[in-house]
């Protein structure tokens, strides 16, 4: 199902979608890309390059109530913490954050179903936009992605300057199309011939960095190495890079309250952090950058293929953009792509 | 709604003082019907816990052989444990589980067996060990050497008397040197020393050892000396550990979470992870 939706009409297109629907979607924030929960609808920013943290949090909150509990006398009442019911609309989503979304799907659904994710991830539309404004950060070719794909998404739209070329991709998505067909007229032979052209230009602005292949096959003969202390000697474990990460999902599980009442949280938490690891007696196994670092990579390049049959990482480059001592994940993995003896 | 996360509420029965540092908290699911129905297997571990200071990771120290109640061991080491430990009969606590996988009870039928515990180690061995004797014609003969720094960190007096009655069971305990008293009548030396003179038989024997790392390092390396296939060495690890159902993220080694395809492993098994524990 394609169709062409006049740009002037994304607004009457979104006032449709938010009546069943909340809306999530990027508006600029002074100078930053923010993914929001929106009720003008003409602050919605379609076209953008990169928003600073991918919409995640809106499956994963970066803190979010696990239960309360209360205690009257000797006995404590805990109330399970409900996931708020309204379904949730993020449109806009590049398609390095939704794929992202599939990575997620497969560590919050490793034998124990985590109820809270799901429950929002069932009740959450995903309304993806081809990418055509990749920065410099950009590497999602180099790990199997491309930024017109968004695999997994409900529909799917690509600018094509005046108009919108949208995909209905889910038997969901297709029946909203079809609900507000009033809002599109049907797509033409040169309307796909225009969006395959954008498809070519793009992919040229993103081109393969390293061979990711390579890059797996050598990640099991580099554990030693001294690669390691090399490169992780500038990281100052600020965490930014998994906080930023839209396939990061390490947490921590914390109390807030006090012996009477309170509740308890799970916020997220970063590899990258001294007391991640620390246990109680003191022991830290992985209790310096180069531990930490390398276990950071491992995890996404090594481990969850292991375990869950993919990487970890869709190339989107936050943790390169935003690395305040200017740690570049795409330079690791030409170093490993050269393998252990070029360290 | 969120049940992954929830406890169930548990009721402190009983608060054993074991040693100057550690105590056996023994508790019942408030729940009755959920605690009659609860089951798990020795070596599984559980999280444990107290409303405004948060959750720590324990196995549990009894066996599902004796469902009255469930045992969990603590050792005061941090700012939980210490709150734990302030605990008294008829609190109520928190309690998730079971998790993790569990010492291979049936493959272990018809073995002889050798337990090597240190310290607060042997709780995942008391376990196990109340088990086997529980179930004692299905297992062989139990040797159990147990030690710690001094008479006064030896733990479970009570299971130690019962132990050294039981049937076609050894029981063999060690001090620290320096850590004997006056009366004391066991053995005086590390673990893996005594372990290397008592010299048990490997034939048909699967050895199950728990306790400090350093301890179990030597140990392994004794057992490696008397001839002990890796395969025939379990132990237990232990990380860092939050969710207890591998989400979290850091209790992994390589790529195995121990809360998942832990805790318990073979010495073979070991050998085959980074060395980052």
């Amino acid at each position: 199902m394609e169709l062409i939706l006049k740009k002037e009409k994304l607004k009457e297109f979104l006032e449709q979608l938010s009546k069943n629907y909340e809306i999530i979607a990027p508006v600029k924030e002074g100078e930053l890309i923010n993914f929001k929960s929106v009720k003008d609808f003409t602050k919605v920013v379609m076209t953008y390059q990169k928003s600073i943290k991918s919409p995640k949090e809106f499956l994963f909150p970066q803190c979010e109530e696990l239960y309360k509990y209360k205690f009257s006398g000797k006995d404590v009442e805990i109330k399970p913490a409900e996931v708020e019911k309204k379904p949730k609309a993020i449109v806009g989503i590049h398609p390095c954050d939704a794929v992202a979304i599939k990575i997620l799907d497969k560590l919050f659904g490793w034998d124990y179903k985590d109820e809270l994710y799901f429950e929002r991830r069932n009740n959450t539309l995903l309304i993806s936009i081809t990418c055509n404004t990749p920065d410099w950060s950009c590497f999602c070719t180099s790990v199997e992605g491309t930024p017109y794909d968004a695999d997994g998404t409900d529909i799917h739209f690509t600018d094509t300057g005046e108009t919108y070329y949208i995909e209905g991709k889910s038997e969901k998505g297709k029946q909203i199309l079809q609900d507000n067909n009033n809002l599109f007229t049907e797509a033409k032979k040169e309307d796909k011939d225009k969006v395959e052209k954008i498809k070519k230009e793009i992919m040229e602005q993103v081109p393969v960095k390293f061979d990711i292949k390579k890059v797996t096959e050598n990640m099991d003969c580099i554990f030693d190495s001294k690669l390691w202390d090399r490169i992780s000697v500038k990281c100052i474990h600020c965490g930014a890079c998994a906080y930023l990460c839209p396939t990061c999902h390490c947490f921590d599980i914390n109390d807030e309250g006090n012996y009477e009442e309170g509740k308890r949280i799970r916020c997220w938490d970063a590899c990258m952090f001294g007391h991640f690891t620390k246990m109680a007696g003191g022991h830290n196994p992985r209790e310096d950058e180069k531990t930490r670092y390398r276990q950071r990579i491992f995890h996404k390049f090594n481990y969850y293929i292991k375990n869950f049959d993919t990487i970890s990482c869709v190339g989107c480059g936050r943790c390169i953009a935003e690395c305040p001592a200017g740690m570049d994940l795409v330079k690791t993995l030409q170093l490993i792509e050269k393998g252990a003896e070029h360290e | 709604m969120s049940s992954l996360y929830v406890p169930h509420k548990a009721i402190i029965h009983q608060v054993i003082e074991e040693s100057p540092d550690t105590k056996t908290f023994r508790f019942k699911l408030a729940d009755e019907k959920l605690h009659k129905e609860f089951d798990f297997k020795p070596g599984q571990f559980c999280e444990f816990s107290v409303f405004g200071e948060g959750e720590s990771t324990f196995c549990i120290s009894s066996s599902p052989t004796r469902k009255e109640f469930l045992d969990c061991s603590v050792k005061k080491v941090g700012k939980v444990t210490e709150t734990i430990h302030k605990l008294r009969k008829g609190h109520t606590i928190g309690f998730r589980g079971p998790y993790g996988n569990h010492f291979p009870v049936d493959e272990l039928k018809g073995k002889n067996l050798i337990f090597v515990g240190g310290g607060i180690g042997l709780a995942p061995l008391r376990s196990l060990i109340q088990y086997v004797i529980d179930k004692r014609e299905d297992y062989g003969k139990i040797t159990i050497l147990y030690g710690a720094r001094s008479v006064a960190d030896l733990c479970y007096e009570r299971d130690l008397k019962k132990w050294y009655k039981a049937p076609d069971t050894d029981l063999i305990l060690t001090v620290d040197p320096g850590g004997e008293t006056p009366e004391w009548a066991g053995k005086i030396g590390f673990v893996p020393t005594i372990l290397e003179e008592i010299n048990p038989s490997k034939e048909n024997a699967k050895v199950i050892t728990c306790g400090p790392p350093i301890m179990i390092k030597f140990t392994i390396q004794a057992l490696e000396r008397m001839g002990f296939n890796p395969e025939d060495i379990i132990t237990t690890l232990e990380m860092k550990m939050k969710c207890g159902i591998g989400k979290c993220g850091r209790c992994n080694i390589g790529h195995i979470y121990v809360c998942k395809h832990g805790p318990v492993f073979t010495y073979a098994q070991i050998k085959e992870l980074p060395q980052e524990f």
